[in-house]
């Protein structure tokens, strides 16, 4: 028992990560928009509930601010109403052009790659069918995209339907940590981060999203590997619907980390591996605290084991910075979440994310892709 | 003056008792504290190079984000002297926070396999130590705004 007390300390190894990310930064200037043209990709496959609202929704926030505003929906063959609820919205000042694609169906990136070469502009912004940028979105990161070291700007993805219920509380709260972890990254130049799949400003040039699951992150790792910057700007924002049941948050999880395996083939380099190895510890890091401490009490109880007043500290260590990460991210992105939250979050996600990687260990069937029956406000 | 002697005497021997981990956490001290002045430095060099750039605001990232061999191709003497000693402050404070951070770490984990052989309050000393100097760090970048001001620049006028 004593070896397996002793052999679960490196579990508390990521906390050092978390605290140099929470205590480093750099300084990086915030420039202003001085009208340069936007394209605005969204790729979609059956996406009816949801498209019609979105484009009126970037109407309304993007009209008459950004100049020569274009925007490219592209109907992946849906097999429901996508492409007529798209054709429909029209705008005299907005030039909407609606695609429809007959050989679809084979990714969301071919999809995407298919509008980014119908766009007339040089910077893309790249979103997805339920994805409602915030006002000023894109003009905080439209003068990034200017700059010769960086390829991409993205934003920070907040959940729509929060309180619809327990599990969309607990995604909104996982994307707060994962939004600050990424933002934070784009600010230290020994981590790298991934741009997500929505609200990402994107030079055309290096606008060319491989064939794989997980498109936008093996975009990310192939551009850092290049040796682009990808930056996250905070104040820029989108708000995205949460899938509502286990069974479709689960299916959308395995996706994603079945597409992470596809992934290590970029980790060559020391600090790419490093950040994979961030992003498996982040998630199940709790699971593995309560288990090794479950262990201890039980090997104290049955006297196998004398307490150590070490392995305290660094339990206090641990727990102090996993719930300053929490609470951090919290604050930085002006986030309320109530005090259950943070405990199903820390006692259950990590538990579900060890069930979700090893299922991802195994072949899935088609892409898994998430079903949008009702748009939420 | 005889009783002066005597006890310093008396602490120099008070000393030779002294465990290494406090010589460490000493070091670790210092460490903190050269932190603290390397990020005031690195901030200030790189206000002096906001105030260069006031008219070519989008060119700033591209200085911020500058590397090594761009910084070789740079023909601006001004730039590449702010940039280097940027470089340099930077590196101080990533360097002395670095050892900070492993020091405590090495010292909180190696105690809990009790290689160490030093008292259990120790450990907490340490993490306290870390805790600190990450707070630190988080105050420096996370409250730096950038000002306008020509005189900063005066500073560069004896190199030219």
């Amino acid at each position: 028992m004593i070896p397996l007390i002793y052999g679960l300390a490196p579990i508390h190894l990521p906390s050092f990560f978390y605290l140099d990310l929470i205590a480093r930064g750099r300084v990086l200037p915030k420039g202003r928009y001085r009208g340069e043209p936007i394209s605005i990709v969204i790729p979609c496959y059956n996406e009816k509930a949801v498209i019609g609202n979105t484009l009126k929704a970037l109407l309304k926030r993007f009209k008459g601010k950004i100049k020569d505003l274009e925007i490219i929906v592209v109907d992946d063959a849906s097999t429901d109403r996508t492409f007529e609820v798209a054709a429909s919205i029209k705008d005299d000042r907005v030039k909407i052009k609606v695609f429809r694609k007959i050989d679809g169906g084979k990714g969301k990136s071919e999809a995407v790659n298919f509008g980014i070469k119908n766009a007339a502009h040089n910077i893309i912004c790249v979103l997805d069918a339920d994805s409602r940028p915030y006002a000023n979105s894109l003009q905080y990161l439209a003068p990034y995209i200017k700059a010769k070291h960086v390829a991409a700007a993205c934003g920070i993805i907040k959940i729509r339907n929060k309180n619809f219920n327990w599990l969309t509380k607990i995604v909104s709260l996982e994307y707060t940590i994962a939004n600050y972890i990424q933002w934070k990254k784009s600010m230290i130049a020994s981590y790298v981060p991934w741009m997500p799949g929505t609200i990402t400003l994107i030079k055309k040039k290096f606008a060319k999203f491989p064939h794989s699951l997980v498109e936008d992150a093996e975009l990310s790792a192939k551009l850092v590997e290049e040796g682009y910057k990808i930056i996250v700007d905070e104040r820029a924002a989108s708000s995205e619907v949460a899938p509502t049941t286990l069974k479709a948050y689960l299916r959308q999880r395995i996706r994603w980390a079945r597409g992470n395996w596809s992934l290590l083939k970029y980790y060559r380099n020391r600090k790419a591996l490093m950040n994979y190895l961030l992003i498996f510890f982040e998630r199940i890091q709790p699971a593995l605290t309560i288990i090794s401490y479950s262990i201890f009490w039980w090997a104290l109880y049955f006297r196998h084991y004398a307490i150590d007043f070490t392995l305290t500290s660094l339990w206090i260590f641990t727990l102090i910075v996993t719930f300053l990460l929490y609470r951090q991210s919290a604050k930085e992105f002006n986030e309320k979440h109530d005090a259950k939250t943070y405990l199903i979050y820390f006692f259950i996600s990590s538990f579900l994310y060890i069930v979700i990687w090893l299922r991802s260990l195994f072949p899935i069937k088609g892409w898994y892709k998430t079903k949008r029956l009702k748009d939420y406000r | 003056m005889q009783n002066v002697t005597k006890n310093s005497f008396f602490i120099l021997r008070k000393i030779k008792k002294m465990h290494w981990w406090i010589y460490v956490l000493i070091f670790t001290l210092s460490l903190i504290i050269l932190s603290i002045f390397a990020n005031s430095r690195r901030y200030k060099y790189l206000r002096i190079a906001y105030s260069l750039y006031r008219d070519r605001e989008e060119n700033f990232l591209d200085y911020v984000l500058m590397e090594t061999i761009d910084l070789e191709n740079t023909i601006i003497n001004e730039v590449n002297i702010i940039k280097k000693r940027e470089t340099f402050w930077s590196k101080v404070s990533l360097l002395s926070y670095g050892l900070t951070t492993s020091i405590c770490a090495a010292i909180m984990i190696l105690s809990f396999y009790n290689l160490l052989g030093i008292p259990n309050f120790v450990s907490f000393i340490f993490l306290t130590l870390l805790i600190c100097s990450a707070y630190i760090n988080y105050r420096s970048w996370r409250y730096f705004k950038f000002s306008k001001k020509k005189r900063k620049l005066r500073l560069l006028r004896g190199r030219r």
